[in-house]
């Protein structure tokens, strides 16, 4: 069956293709209207998934949604009740969202893709069976525990499930409004973070601090059971009534105001961000020694937002609760496309499931691919100076440019699906240049100076440079450098309050062998990578080995701060002339930065982009 | 009233019954601290939930629905009042309904 699965109209929509249980193609809408996390309905999207099939939406069977708008419209009804009267406003806010598409998706996709597939009504699946689906089916594994946690779906914000062979069920769940998802959203937002945009900063920001609130947050927020379940006291939260996470009380328990967004990071907000962590970990690991327990399996699948924390999810691996486990990629929303898809190829149609014993994900490299021929067509339009390589020449020239501490922009095969590059659309760097991180940051990104870079490691080598058991090929896993390989800093006190952190100092500490990859806390997000994955990847990392003896790089995605990851060879060209980066490699094609013309714009680009 | 079959009628009453316990429940304080005692917070997942049981049809138009809670906020949960005003604000929609589950989870729309 060829079926086309719809996430969409709450944040990260997308779109994917599933044909008799092969994910052929998924992608989300934000890389093609280059608005972050865009929720709109993914025309794009879809448009592209149905250009990966002969006979486009005319061989589609059967369409289906990610979420039952009734169970969510339930869910908002029961909330307008719950708030009322005093909340009229939040009310009115909220009543578009939920009326102008949400509950007539319908019709909404009925004019997208027409008669809805040959089956010709949609079919809507429950939002965590979706994530639940997106996490079990594609793993490599016939039977495993299934966990699921995000914000909210519907009413649900937490899952444990099982899944064998082509059945999933789901066996227990916790309520709206109790939800780890809104939990550290609070905190995301209260440290000046946007909420569904920053989680991951506040978790990078986390090993600078301590977790000296840990006590006040499990004595006041969270009240945690011996089996993971857990309630929150909504005294001290506000996105019950109001159109934020936290208010007054939540100041005045921590005894400080929120952080305004780019305002200096002081310590007390790392500590917060330390404490929090210490809070999600301790809790997502009380679930799953649940779910290890409710459900016999040896392996553990994880799906939802929260299933992103890639360092919980490296204690879960480190602790041998479960003899493997294996996350979804696109965690997030954005992942139900392909989950609901898949569960209804196998629960509604009744297809038979093929386990692939590395993962039926494809690396995750599911969008668009742009062949030289198009790339050429694109720098002779555009009058961009290039140069042709072969494969044979070009591997060691980036080796050469990476050991020169160049930054080079990688644009091969097709695009990643999920918010992580994993060498498909990629900036790369040498990890051992001690002032790599701040020079990304400021120089290419844009972004905050604290935030950590991802080392990508040939699989064969990984456990020379970290305290890595398994592969990690989708940088969900963090793992600690390996401790011959680290440095005693100079400058390595403990920073108190009161003191004015110079965080550049703090971070140009050369604390490794690969400074550029190794957090403060000598962590590291680790991406294994192997030549039957991405070979283009692997080889540049082989080279890269040849030339210095090392095979890490620095990988971070391709763009800057509070744009989508590039899609297209134009996107790649425009945010290469933006940035400080060198050399950009569109497949065999490069382009030196001193060699361009001038990029003639009529505005600043940067206006373009809202900060995230 | 006459209008409303007798389906529709025990939903209605349904909904009543969903406001009346929330109602019930900012009388006996935070589920919060009411739960505490409790050894787990985690709920048996029913296989294959039905939407079908907690609303069937949709609103006739979303003006319609915005009305009923503008009222139902104007008069406080008035059990009398959300009544009729829950009863007119349904009518029945069939075309385009949900579905009962054609398979676990997953619904006709």
């Amino acid at each position: 069956m060829n079926i086309l699965g719809i996430s969409a109209l709450y944040h990260d929509s997308a779109a994917s293709l599933c044909c008799d249980g092969t994910i052929v193609a998924a992608a989300s809408e934000e890389r093609f209207t280059r608005k972050k996390a865009d929720a709109s309905l993914p025309v794009n999207a879809i448009a592209y998934c149905l250009s990966c099939i002969d006979g486009g939406k005319e061989a589609i069977d059967a369409v289906v949604y990610y979420d039952n708008p009734i169970l969510t419209l339930d869910r908002w009804l029961t909330q307008c009740i719950w708030v009322s009267p005093q909340n009229e406003k939040v009310i009115e806010k909220t009543y578009k969202g939920m009326f102008s598409d949400k509950i007539w998706i319908h019709d909404r996709l009925e004019d997208i893709v027409g008669t809805l597939g040959k089956y010709g009504k949609l079919l809507v699946c429950e939002h965590h069976i979706s994530h639940a689906a997106s996490a079990f089916y594609p793993s490599p594994f016939e039977e495993a525990a299934i966990v699921t946690l995000d914000g909210v779906g519907e009413w649900a914000t937490t899952t444990i499930g099982y899944g064998k062979k082509e059945e999933i069920k789901l066996l227990r769940e916790i309520k709206f409004p109790n939800s780890l998802g809104l939990l550290y959203s609070a905190f995301t937002y209260f440290c000046g973070f946007k909420v569904n945009f920053g989680e991951y900063k506040l978790m990078g920001l986390a090993p600078y601090g301590e977790p000296v609130y840990y006590q006040c947050i499990i004595e006041n927020l969270i009240d945690i059971k011996e089996d993971g379940s857990f309630l929150l006291n909504l005294d001290y939260f506000a996105y019950m009534t109001e159109q934020v996470m936290t208010g007054k009380t939540f100041e005045n328990l921590f005894g400080m105001p929120r952080r305004i967004p780019e305002q200096r990071i002081t310590k007390p907000y790392m500590d917060l961000a330390a404490s929090i962590q210490k809070v999600i970990e301790e809790v997502v690991y009380k679930i799953v020694k649940y779910a290890r327990e409710l459900t016999g399996s040896e392996y553990l699948v994880m799906a939802g937002g929260i299933a992103l924390n890639c360092v919980a999810n490296g204690k879960i691996q480190r602790s041998g609760l479960f003899k493997d486990i294996w996350i979804q990629p696109a965690a997030g929303d954005a992942g139900c496309a392909i989950g609901s898809a898949l569960y209804a190829e196998y629960s509604f149609y009744k297809g038979k499931r093929k386990i692939d014993s590395n993962d039926s994900q494809k690396g995750s490299y599911l969008g668009p691919y742009f062949s030289n021929g198009q790339i050429k067509a694109f720098l002779e339009e555009g009058n961009c100076i290039y140069h042709y390589y072969e494969c044979s020449d070009l591997f060691p020239k980036i080796a050469r440019w990476l050991a020169e501490d160049k930054v080079i922009g990688i644009f091969n095969g097709k695009m990643e699906f999920g918010p992580r590059a994993l060498g498909g659309r990629s900036i790369i760097a040498n990890p051992m240049a001690s002032q790599m991180q701040a020079k990304l940051n400021l120089k290419i990104k844009y972004r905050e100076s604290f935030r950590p870079f991802a080392p990508a490691v040939l699989e064969e080598s990984a456990s020379k440079y970290f305290d890595i058991i398994t592969d990690s090929p989708y940088m969900l896993m963090v793992a600690d450098v390996k401790e011959e390989l680290r440095y005693e800093p100079d400058f390595n006190k403990k920073i108190s309050s009161e003191e004015d952190i110079d965080m550049l100092q703090l971070i140009n500490q050369k604390r490794s062998t690969i400074p550029a990859v190794t957090h403060v806390d000598y962590s590291a997000r680790v991406q294994t990578v192997n030549a039957s994955r991405n070979p283009y990847f692997y080889q540049i990392i082989k080279a890269f080995e040849e030339e210095t003896g090392c095979g890490v790089i620095v990988n971070t995605s391709f763009n800057v701060r509070g744009e989508p990851i590039v899609c297209t060879p134009q996107d790649a060209y425009i945010c290469f002339m933006h940035t400080d980066m060198d050399v950009l490699v569109l497949e065999n094609f490069v382009l030196i930065k001193e060699e361009q013309p001038l990029l003639l714009e009529d505005s600043d680009w940067r206006d373009e982009y809202e900060l995230d | 009233m006459n209008l409303i079959d007798t389906r529709e009628m025990e939903l209605i009453k349904a909904i009543a019954d969903k406001i009346h316990k929330l109602h019930s429940l900012e009388e006996t304080g935070s589920p919060y601290k009411n739960e505490k005692s409790r050894t787990s917070c985690w709920e048996i997942r029913r296989e294959g939930q039905k939407a079908m049981e907690i609303m069937p049809y949709y609103f006739q138009s979303p003006v319609e629905l915005q009305d009923m809670l503008t009222q139902v906020f104007k008069e406080g949960l008035n059990m009398d009042f959300i009544l009729p005003v829950t009863v007119a604000a349904f009518k029945q929609r069939k075309d385009t309904a949900i579905k009962d589950e054609v398979s676990p989870y997953i619904y006709e729309f």
